[in-house]
């Protein structure tokens, strides 16, 4: 199978996931830049994590209008697998594939830091190989992490089981303390309708090898692997 | 552009008449935070101004304010085409309201 990974100007995780991709799992993978119109023949596609065009704006509003991100949001309604990280969740928001939007951290900082976050649903295509209520670790760093939707959509997430990622504290269980920027319900990572779009702000890729502090990560990657 | 002067000349409007129709317009563009959207900058510039002794200061929201200008275009069209812009980019229909205002430069 093939990894597409797109290349946004002001993507800065887009090599950490060609990385993991390539080196860790053995996959093909290729990078598509955004002013291309062809994923390359992509089994999926990762909207890595950044800062494309400088979150002017708002984070992904401009990025959004990528050439590739047109292709991107075609493959993605025809069912093709697409995960968004970090940047990449926020740029799946602006382009309307996933609800809601994510806002400037309830302290205003920027966060980098390990967080705990529980797997609500592994039934997706990303989350096949954890169990359901697992805890994991995985690194974050975002300014603007803080998801935002209104009760009814905030309501439909929950009731159709797409809220994917809750932050946690190390023993699963869901708690203001462990929310580190704000977001409704917890939300660290919400799937579409059809489980085909995952949009996640921590970021799996940088937690694929054990030299790098853990290996929480790699079942997202196995996950989508495993379905090919 | 040109292509409308020549309707217009064709439609038989008077100079006077085309001149008003295609000028430079200068718009204002408000984005706002909806209701109910949280708003941690605003309340921490709120929380300031509480502790400088502005204890009267409620309900601060920060928005974005933007200015520019739409070259040979009439009211009309410039109206239709900054909607357009506001719903498509410059608002996040999630989160924002928009209000706008358009005059000639």
């Amino acid at each position: 199978m093939k990894f597409g990974i797109v290349v946004l100007p002001g993507s800065n995780c887009d090599h950490d996931c060609y990385h993991v991709a390539r080196h860790v799992f053995g996959k093909e993978a290729e990078f598509l830049w955004h002013k291309d119109r062809d994923l390359k023949g992509a089994d999926c596609v990762i909207l890595p994590g950044g800062f494309s065009y400088g979150d002017y704006l708002r984070p992904g509003a401009i990025g959004r209008f990528s050439p590739i991100i047109r292709e991107v949001v075609d493959f993605a309604k025809k069912g093709g697998p697409v995960l968004g990280i970090c940047n990449g969740f926020q740029v799946l928001t602006e382009t309307g594939l996933l609800p809601g939007v994510l806002l400037r951290n309830r302290s205003l900082r920027f966060i980098c830091d390990s967080v705990y976050l529980r797997v609500e649903n592994n039934k997706t295509r990303f989350t096949g190989t954890y169990s359901k209520k697992d805890v994991v670790k995985m690194p974050i760093a975002h300014n603007d992490g803080n998801y935002f939707a209104d009760e009814d959509t905030l309501k439909g997430l929950e009731d159709d089981d797409r809220i994917v990622f809750r932050y946690s504290n190390r023993y699963g269980e869901i708690t203001k303390d462990s929310n580190p920027n704000g977001a409704c319900l917890n939300i660290a990572g919400i799937c579409n309708r059809e489980g085909n779009v995952l949009g996640m702000m921590p970021h799996p890729e940088r937690c694929c090898e054990s030299i790098l502090g853990g290996e929480d990560g790699k079942g997202v990657f196995l996950s989508i692997i495993d379905c090919f | 552009m040109r292509k409308s002067r020549v309707q217009g000349l064709v439609k038989g409007d008077g100079l006077e008449n085309l001149l008003r129709r295609e000028v430079k317009m200068k718009v204002k563009i408000y984005i706002t935070l909806k209701k109910g959207v949280l708003d941690p900058q605003g309340k921490t510039v709120q929380d300031a101004l509480h502790s400088m002794g502005y204890k009267g200061t409620d309900k601060l929201r920060i928005g974005k304010y933007m200015e520019m200008e739409l070259n040979d275009t009439s009211p009309e069209e410039a109206e239709k085409s900054v909607k357009e812009m506001c719903e498509k980019l410059l608002a996040n229909p999630v989160i924002e309201d928009y209000r706008f205002e358009v005059e000639a430069a």
